[in-house]
Parts: C-alpha cells; sequence; structure tokens
C-alpha cells in the first residue's frame, strides 16, 4: 500500500535555482526510506514539499492515494538543529502536537511521559531545551514527532549536528522505534553509514538539480561485513555521477526530459 | 550584577553620588551662576515642599495618566497590525511607505495638529503620546515576528496546529523576548514624549508643572521636575525588567550564557591560570 | 635665541593689552531683546530711524517672540537691556535676576474677550464658564484681580484652561473650546472687527493705566555703563513721543516690524482708551503689581525688601530735557 507517490516533482525558485528536478519515489506503508545525496542537491526542498510546506513548481505528489494540499500532523518533519520550543519543557514539547490534537490534559500528560520515558528522558521532563544537551534534543524532537502518531515521519539529517557516540546512539534507537511500531520513514541524510543502518531502501539524488539517479533495496539486516561492502558500493555509485552528465552518457542540462535511472 | 556581594553594590552609586556632590558645589563656590544651576540642595528642597504640599502628586498623577492612556492605545494598534503585517509579506509592503512616512516626525511637530483635532484637555496630549510611540512599536514588533526561527513554526504546523494557533501559541511566545523588550522601550519612549505633549493645552502634568517653572524662572523647579522625570522613568524601566524577568522565566540560564550584553564581554577572561 | 623669543615677546603683550583696553570701552554693540509686540513699537521706531546712531550708540535690537527667551537671555548676558511685560520681569528679580526696571514701555491693552452672541454680558455671568489665559502672565494676574472684584473664586466657580499663546487662546474662543479668554491687542479688536468677537472689559477699568510693558537693564550693565543706558533711554523718551505725534505711523512701523496684522487694525488698537504707549515709571506702581503677584502665590519673596526698580537713568534723562 503506497503512503507516498511523487510524479515528475520540480521545483525552481524564484530567483532561477532548481532544487529539484522531475523527482519520481514512492514510498510503501511501514517502509523505512533513505534519501542520500550531496549538500545542496535539494533534499530539504523536497522534504519541505512533501511535508506541504512549500508548493512544487511542477509534479504531483500524493499521500495515501489523496493529492496534498497542505500540511498536517499526519506528515511530521524534524530538523537537522532542534525546532524545539524554547519557552516549554520537554514534557511540554512533547504534548504540544497531542494539545493540538484537542487530547484531555491527562491523557496527554500520560501519552507525553511514555514516549519520554521509551527514549529514556523521563528524568528530563521538566527539563527546558537549552538544559539538555544537542543528543537529548533530538531525542525530544523525536518523541515530540512520535507522540502524534504520523502515518509519515519526515526527517531533514536529524542527526548531523551531534557528535558521532550520540549520533550512534540515536540511530540504534530510532531503529528500535520505528521497527517495534512499524513507522513509515523518509529520511534524508549525507551518511551512507546511516542509511544502510536504518533504511530498506536507499534513493540516491543527484546534485543539484536533485533528480533520483539510484534505487537500492536492501536486503535488512545487514551484517558488520555486509554493510561495510555495500557502503563501498553505494560511494563508488555516488561519486561516479558526475554533474555534467546522466547516466545514459548525454549531457545533462538542468532538467530538461531526463529520465530517472532505475537499478 | 554578578560577583561579590558587597563591593558592586556600593560602587554602582559612586558615579551618581560624584555628580550630585559637584551638582551642589558648583553654584554655591560660584563657579555656576546659581541663577542658571541652583545647587542641589536647594533643588531638592522644592521637591520636597512639592511633594509635601500634594502639588507633585496631582501634577504626576495627571502625566502618568496620560501616558498609560497613550501607551496602551499604541500598544492596542501597534501589536495586533505589527503581527499582520510580520506575517503578511504582500500586507507589510502596502503600509511599509506609510509606516516610514510617519516614523521621523517629532512629537511636537503633532502639536498644532493635535490641538485642532482635539481641542483642549487631556486629548491632545494622549494623542501626541500614541503618534510619538505607535510607529516605533509597529516596526519593531514586525522585526520581532519576522525574527521568529521559520522552523519553529514549520515544526508546529508539521505537528497539526492550524495557522491561527500556530500564530497564537508558536509565534506570540517565540517573539515575546524581543516584544517585552520593544515594550520595556516604548513606555520609556512614551515618557518622554510627556513633556512635548504636555505643550498642548493642558492645565496639569509634570510636562506642565517645568513649562510654568520655565516662564516663572524658577529654575529649582524645573529640575525638581525633571529628577522627578527621571527618577520615574527609572522605575518604571525597572518595573519592566522584573516582569520580564518573571514572563521569560525560562530563558533563564539561557541568557546568560548566551548574550554578552549583560555580564561584560570580557567577564571571565579576565583571570589567567 | 633669547632675542627672537625677547622681540616676540613684546609684541604678544602689547597685543595683548590692546585688546584689553578696546574690552574696557563701551560694550559694542549694545544688545536689546524686545518682543513681538505693539507697546515695544517704540524699539522698532528707534531702531527703523537710526535713533541710536544718531545718540552715538551702536544697538543691535533683536524682535523675539517670547518673554522667557528675553530674560534667559538677559541673564547670560547675551542681551544688555530687554523689554518685557512687567510680571515677567518681577518674577525674574523675584527669582534672583540681577536685573532692573528703568522705564515704561505700554500701558493697559489687556481684558477679556468673549465670543458676542456667547452670552456673556457681564462679568458675573461667567461663573461656571472657561475662561483661557496664560499662567503667570500678567493677562492672569488681572484677570484674577478682576474676578475677584467681581465676587468670584478664580479657582472655584470658573475653570482657568492655561495655554502659551495668544493665537491659540483666540482660536480656542472662536471654536468655542472656551467661552472667555483674557488677551492683549490687537487680538481683541481683531475679533472684534472679524464681527465674531465682544470685548467683556478692560483691566484698566479696575487699575487704571496699569503698567503693562516694561524696559529692563542688566544690573552690571547699569554699573558700567550708566550713559550708554542714558542714552538709550533718551532715545526711547523720543521715540514714545513720535509715536505719540502720529499713531498711524506708529501703526505702519508695528506692521512692518512684526509682518502681521494690517495697519488699520492696529491704528484701531492704539486708540488710546485700549493702550497707552509710555515711558514713565514709578517704583509705587511696580510695587503694587508685585504686592498682587505676592498676593496670589506667584512670587517667592515677599516685595517688600526687594529692589525692583532703578530710575537713576530716566530721572537724568528728563531732568535733562527740562
Amino acid at each position: 500500500m503506497k503512503c507516498l507517490e511523487v510524479q515528475g516533482l520540480s521545483k525552481v525558485y524564484p530567483n532561477g535555482t532548481e532544487a529539484l528536478c522531475r523527482v519520481d519515489l514512492v514510498v510503501r506503508e511501514g517502509e523505512f526510506v533513505a534519501v542520500l545525496g550531496p549538500s545542496g542537491c535539494g533534499k530539504t526542498t523536497l522534504l519541505l514539499i512533501l511535508a506541504g510546506l512549500e508548493r512544487p513548481t511542477a509534479g504531483r505528489v500524493w499521500f495515501r492515494g489523496r493529492p496534498v494540499a497542505g500540511w498536517g500532523r499526519e506528515r511530521t518533519l524534524i530538523f537537522q538543529e532542534q525546532a524545539l520550543f524554547p519557552w516549554l519543557t520537554a514534557q511540554g514539547n512533547v504534548e504540544f502536537g497531542l494539545r493540538m490534537l484537542g487530547m484531555s490534559r491527562e491523557e496527554r500528560r500520560g501519552r507525553a511521559l511514555g514516549m519520554l520515558r521509551k527514549l529514556g528522558l523521563e528524568d528530563f521532563a521538566g527539563a527546558y531545551p537549552h538544559q539538555l544537551s544537542g543528543g537529548m534534543q533530538q531525542r525530544v524532537a523525536l518523541a515530540r514527532a512520535l507522540a502524534v502518531e504520523p502515518a509519515l515521519l519526515l526527517m531533514d539529517e536529524p542527526f548531523a549536528a551531534v557528535d558521532a557516540l550520540t549520533r550512534q546512539e540515536l540511530q540504534e534507537e530510532l531503529r528500535r522505534l520505528t521497527r517495534d511500531s512499524g513507522q513509515t520513514v523518509l529520511l534524508v541524510t549525507h551518511s551512507v553509514r546511516e542509511a544502510l543502518f536504518l533504511a530498506d531502501r536507499l534513493l540516491l539524488l543527484t546534485p543539484r538539480p536533485g533528480r533520483v539517479y539510484l534505487e537500492v533495496p536492501l536486503p535488512q539486516p545487514l551484517s558488520r561485513t555486509e554493510m561495510a561492502l555495500w557502503e563501498e558500493k553505494v560511494l563508488s555509485l555516488l561519486a561516479g555521477f558526475a554533474p555534467s552528465r546522466g547516466k545514459d552518457g548525454q549531457n545533462a542540462r538542468p532538467c530538461r526530459g531526463q529520465a530517472n535511472a532505475r537499478p | 550584577m554578578s560577583g561579590e556581594k558587597g563591593r558592586p553594590a556600593f560602587r554602582q552609586f559612586l558615579l551618581p553620588a560624584g555628580l550630585l556632590l559637584l551638582w551642589e558645589a558648583f553654584p554655591r563656590l560660584g563657579w555656576v551662576d546659581p541663577v542658571l544651576l541652583p545647587p542641589f540642595s536647594q533643588v531638592a528642597g522644592r521637591l520636597g515642599s512639592l511633594a509635601f504640599s500634594g502639588t507633585l502628586w496631582l501634577h504626576l498623577g495627571a502625566s502618568l495618566g496620560r501616558v498609560f492612556l497613550g501607551y496602551v492605545l499604541a500598544v492596542g494598534l501597534a501589536l495586533p497590525l505589527g503581527f499582520f503585517l510580520g506575517l503578511s509579506e504582500r500586507a507589510e509592503l502596502l503600509f511599509r511607505p506609510l509606516v516610514q512616512a510617519l516614523r521621523p516626525l517629532a512629537p511636537p511637530a503633532w502639536i498644532p495638529l493635535a490641538i485642532l483635532w482635539f481641542g483642549i484637555g487631556n486629548a491632545p496630549a494622549v494623542f501626541i503620546i500614541f503618534v510619538g510611540t505607535v510607529s516605533t512599536l509597529l516596526a519593531g514588533t514586525i522585526s520581532a515576528v519576522r525574527g521568529v526561527d521559520r522552523r519553529l513554526l514549520q515544526a508546529a504546523l508539521t505537528l497539526g496546529a492550524s495557522r491561527h494557533r500556530a500564530v497564537l501559541m508558536v509565534v506570540l511566545p517565540a517573539a515575546l523576548p524581543e516584544l517585552l523588550t520593544l515594550l520595556r522601550l516604548g513606555m520609556g519612549l512614551a515618557w518622554m514624549c510627556v513633556m512635548a505633549a504636555e505643550m498642548a493645552a493642558v492645565s496639569r502634568g509634570l510636562g506642565f508643572l517645568i513649562l510654568e517653572a520655565r516662564n516663572t524662572f524658577s529654575t529649582d523647579t524645573v529640575l525638581a521636575g525633571m529628577v522627578v522625570i527621571g527618577l520615574l522613568g527609572w522605575g518604571l524601566d525597572g518595573a519592566w525588567r522584573l516582569l520580564e524577568g518573571r514572563l521569560l522565566r525560562w530563558q533563564v540560564g539561557r541568557r546568560a550564557y548566551e548574550m554578552l550584553g549583560s555580564a561584560g564581554a570580557f567577564q571571565g577572561l579576565s583571570q589567567r591560570d | 635665541m633669547a632675542r627672537k623669543y625677547g622681540r616676540f615677546a613684546k609684541r604678544l603683550l602689547f597685543l595683548v593689552l590692546g585688546l584689553l583696553l578696546i574690552g574696557c570701552g563701551p560694550a559694542s554693540p549694545i544688545q536689546i531683546g524686545v518682543r513681538t509686540a505693539n507697546d515695544h513699537v517704540p524699539f522698532y521706531i528707534a531702531d527703523r530711524e537710526g535713533m541710536y546712531r544718531e545718540a552715538g550708540l551702536e544697538v543691535q535690537v533683536h524682535l523675539v517672540p517670547s518673554n522667557t527667551e528675553i530674560i534667559e537671555a538677559l541673564q547670560r548676558g547675551d542681551f544688555q537691556m530687554g523689554a518685557v511685560p512687567v510680571t515677567t520681569a518681577i518674577a525674574a528679580i523675584d527669582r534672583g535676576a540681577r536685573l532692573r526696571i528703568v522705564a515704561m514701555t505700554g500701558r493697559g491693552s489687556d481684558g477679556l474677550l468673549v465670543r458676542k452672541e456667547g452670552g456673556i454680558a457681564r462679568w458675573e455671568d461667567l461663573r461656571g464658564k472657561r475662561i483661557a489665559t496664560i499662567k503667570a502672565s500678567i493677562l492672569d494676574v488681572l484677570l484674577r484681580q478682576a474676578l475677584e472684584l467681581h465676587g468670584l473664586d478664580p479657582e472655584r466657580d470658573v475653570t482657568l484652561v492655561y495655554f502659551q499663546k495668544l493665537g491659540d487662546m483666540v482660536s480656542a474662543l472662536k471654536t468655542g473650546q472656551v467661552e472667555a479668554t483674557s488677551n492683549t491687542e490687537p487680538f481683541m479688536t481683531d475679533a472684534v472687527r472679524q464681527g465674531w468677537g465682544s470685548i467683556l472689559g478692560y483691566y484698566t477699568e479696575q487699575w487704571p493705566d496699569h503698567p503693562c510693558c516694561v524696559v529692563l537693564a542688566r544690573e552690571d550693565f547699569l554699573r558700567e555703563h550708566p550713559r550708554e543706558v542714558e542714552a538709550i533711554l533718551g532715545v526711547h523718551v523720543r521715540a514714545v513721543e513720535r509715536a505719540w505725534e502720529d499713531p498711524a505711523y506708529a501703526a505702519r512701523v508695528i506692521v512692518e516690524y512684526l509682518q502681521a496684522f494690517d495697519p488699520a487694525l492696529v491704528e484701531a488698537s492704539l486708540a488710546p482708551e485700549k493702550m497707552r504707549l509710555d515711558y514713565a515709571l514709578s517704583a509705587g506702581e511696580i510695587l503694587r503689581m508685585a504686592q498682587l503677584m505676592f498676593r496670589q502665590g506667584l512670587l517667592e519673596h515677599d516685595p517688600a525688601g526687594r529692589e525692583f526698580v532703578d530710575l537713576g537713568p530716566l530721572t537724568r534723562v528728563l531732568e535733562g530735557r527740562r
């Protein structure tokens, strides 16, 4: 069952910058999809459009069979750097989405605390964001997003700003949480290792203007050695893509009739 | 005021105390003509007698009333309008020329119009205070709203907030620190307008008191009035800061860490191990 | 080396001495500040006809719209002499300004203006009404005296509204914001000529020939340059007499210097029953005004002990003419 379907998505900014060029992709229910690509290939723009916060210049997006018309809690977005509300405690932040749902105070509190417990933050429920470390803040952001039980969780390089050790911890927690609940996730990252660890499927994006030029399904779970091999392969694929030529060898000009390649 | 307990408290009064001493000495010694600058003790005495006779409170009350009214009206217009313009680019472009044109007009410039439109009494004074404050408040509100991190708004929206709730529950609290500073400065601005506002046809008020004192050559009353205005402005500012501290309790700790202003840029660096 | 310096030092010494000598002469030119008002026309006439130069003086007459500024300039020493309302002069001297009144320039010219259709025909009709006035000015002092004489308490029986400018008060009366205004010529005659105003009465009714505006001089100027003061007062006397002889001419000069009003209006307002230019002054009437001000709480100190007037120069001028 298709959770998300994107066809021919293009985005050109008013100043002429082409961010995305005819992106096609599909995300099925329960899937964990990772979008890989170098910086500046339009990954963030893609997420914003999928979340309904920006409009594409061309192409269409369907969410659960219906065209996307705007934003909503069913497509929740987590950012690279904390977008936690600084005037609310960790608990307050997690409760926010639940307030929007009109939940009663009792229920809200229960759910929020439960969520925080799942992420090991129950002792920090009363702390303000600035009192938490980067890693803990991202955990709270995660708790906040998952608390509203979105159909699709969109993540924009969520662990890029934390140190390597915390990053690993967070990745493990994310995998655990999403596997347990069957949460559909679309994660954007430029860490190949992270993508290999978390995702069921990889989508490789070209540099600007971004196009999906390769799809790589991953036979999870991967062992350590398998991951290393895959890493090499994917890195070479990423490196092999020359910005000025499409895979079919033609000179790539910005967004003119380039078909998406398929493995 | 950070650091050790006893010393800084004493230190911050050194400079004003020194100035007061000079203010007393110079006229008494004749280095300054006492008709032009009466000694501090004379001014203090005048202030005392004004307070004792009740005259001071009469005029003070009149001025405070006008300032608050003009200020509240200005805030009442500037805040909602500022939010609206801050959130809507198109609307702001429409309003911008008008706002920028009105901004540089100093309060005294409005006096003739104020009297013409509002006649005599409190109304023209309130109007002048309103007009002197509103465009700064408006521009500041727009800036504060615009300064809210876009991602906070985006997070709120993707957590299921409607546009309406996002503005009230996210943009407003996010802009609150800057808004409170703006409101505090606006109150100071309104208070500064008092003298100008009371040049219109009023019969009471601190500005009027000072004006009348000047026309009857009571320089000590002029200075006493200015001292009161200064003290009151200082007091109002302090009260505002207290209010800010309470409303923005979540900022405590964060502010001191992130902002260099209050602590001094080289605080803590003077120690060498 | 030393010789070069020696010559230079000598030259410097001569220069300094020369400057000192120049400084010791009459303050040149003498600065007089007068208000932009009808009863200061003697100064305008004197300036226009070069009467100061004829008397061997170098004088600059400054027209200043604000009494307070004239006093402040006198206190600073920017002016050596000035012409202001008598109440302003008394208040300044009471507060410690080292000035003295040396001559009169005008009497009368103040009264109460109402609207023709305002329904106020007598002073008693003012009960409960709003009167525009300028606080602590001569308009105010005489208004209060008049109200009391007609049995009205200025604080309780009427509402006094304070303004800063004469013109604003007339507008306020015209637009109905107040029912009466204590004002002065030529505004009052102007309102009558425009058809909407009516003069309830002049303060000369209660105090005939009351002093209005006076000539002031700094005490140190009086001390150090008595001959110059006499010369200036001599010019003043001649200018006043010139105005007496030819009111129409005086009116034209007023219009020329103030760049306001029209000659017919000004001439009408110079009518003797309304105002009277004069130079003569008595210490007694100044004291009377000061006592009235003191009773009204406008002065700090009891005027009895104070010297407001120095009639020496004027007396010598008038005697010299006989």
